[in-house]
């Protein structure tokens, strides 16, 4: 099975950075999203299947803790599962955020493998 | 507690260059002549930890082409490589601000918040030996590129 992906972040850099860590990291990915904000990333949400959201959490315009309520909110969007890949560096801000529902985390700076490794996990391991 | 507050920063810029980027900065004399770039690019980035402080990060251009084209695997020449240069160095400025405040914390602080980075080209010829000269400011070699890290604020 393929993943549709949205990856949100206002650094084109990072988002970048994100999508080769997922084309080469063995991901088996079919549609790679982008949204520089949580807005945009409603917008790509409206209009594409994704399968799974991961998202910065500090951005401009709708930041990634409003992206992820609104999301979870949702009826048509709350079944997608929210990653966030952030600076943050509260551990008490992400535990609230998984306590609402996100359903994984990974630190800035991260190694490029380990963004297959969070979805991988998310989705029952390599064999699933 | 500003010597303490410039050794996380520089540990934390120096971790996140050697996990993005693969570039392992080394301290650097400021004396040297080589290490004044003409208009350099400034990365600052607010923080509170509670008190508010700055985090900024000075380089000149080639380094955050640099920096982009290890960070995408492209080469610096790349056009790709220069259109990233700037987000690059704001990017690296957000990720070492969250990797410092993320030491705060585990040392007991509370209440720490961060602000998106501002990117700056720096106009004034002396506002580089103004960084270098700036008290616990942190002088890198860079893969060849100067690049100053810089710490301000009153924290208790």
């Amino acid at each position: 099975m393929a993943y549709d992906i949205l990856i949100v972040d206002d650094s084109a850099t990072t988002r970048a950075l994100i999508r080769r860590a997922i084309q080469f990291g063995g991901v088996p990915a079919g549609g790679l999203f982008e949204a520089p904000n949580g807005r945009a990333a409603l917008d790509v949400l409206a209009t594409q299947h994704v399968d799974v959201i991961l998202t910065d959490l500090h951005m401009p315009e709708m930041d990634g803790v409003e992206l992820t309520r609104r999301v979870l909110a949702d009826e048509a969007t709350r079944h997608i599962p929210v990653v966030v890949i952030s600076a943050e560096p509260d551990p008490a801000r992400i535990a609230a955020l998984q306590a609402q529902g996100v359903r994984g985390h990974l630190r800035k700076p991260f190694r490029p493998e380990s963004v297959r490794d969070v979805i991988t996990n998310l989705f029952g391991g390599p064999h699933a | 507690m500003l010597d303490q507050l410039q050794n996380y920063a520089a540990d934390a810029v120096t971790d996140t260059l050697l996990t993005t980027a693969f570039i392992d900065p080394l301290p650097a004399e400021a004396s040297a002549p080589a290490t004044t770039p003409d208009r350099p690019l400034q990365a600052l980035i607010r923080f509170c930890a509670p008190e508010p402080a700055t985090l900024r990060i000075l380089a000149p251009e080639p380094f955050g082409r640099a920096l982009a084209a290890n960070v995408l695997g492209t080469d610096p020449a790349a056009d790709d490589a220069a259109g990233h240069a700037r987000d690059a160095l704001a990017e690296l400025a957000n990720v070492s601000c969250g990797a410092l405040l993320a030491r705060l914390t585990a040392d007991g602080r509370a209440g720490v918040t961060m602000s998106l980075p501002e990117l700056t080209a720096v106009e004034d010829a002396s506002a580089w030996a103004d960084a270098v000269a700036r008290p616990g400011a942190r002088l890198f070699d860079a893969d060849g590129h100067p690049l100053v890290v810089v710490v301000e604020g009153d924290l208790r």
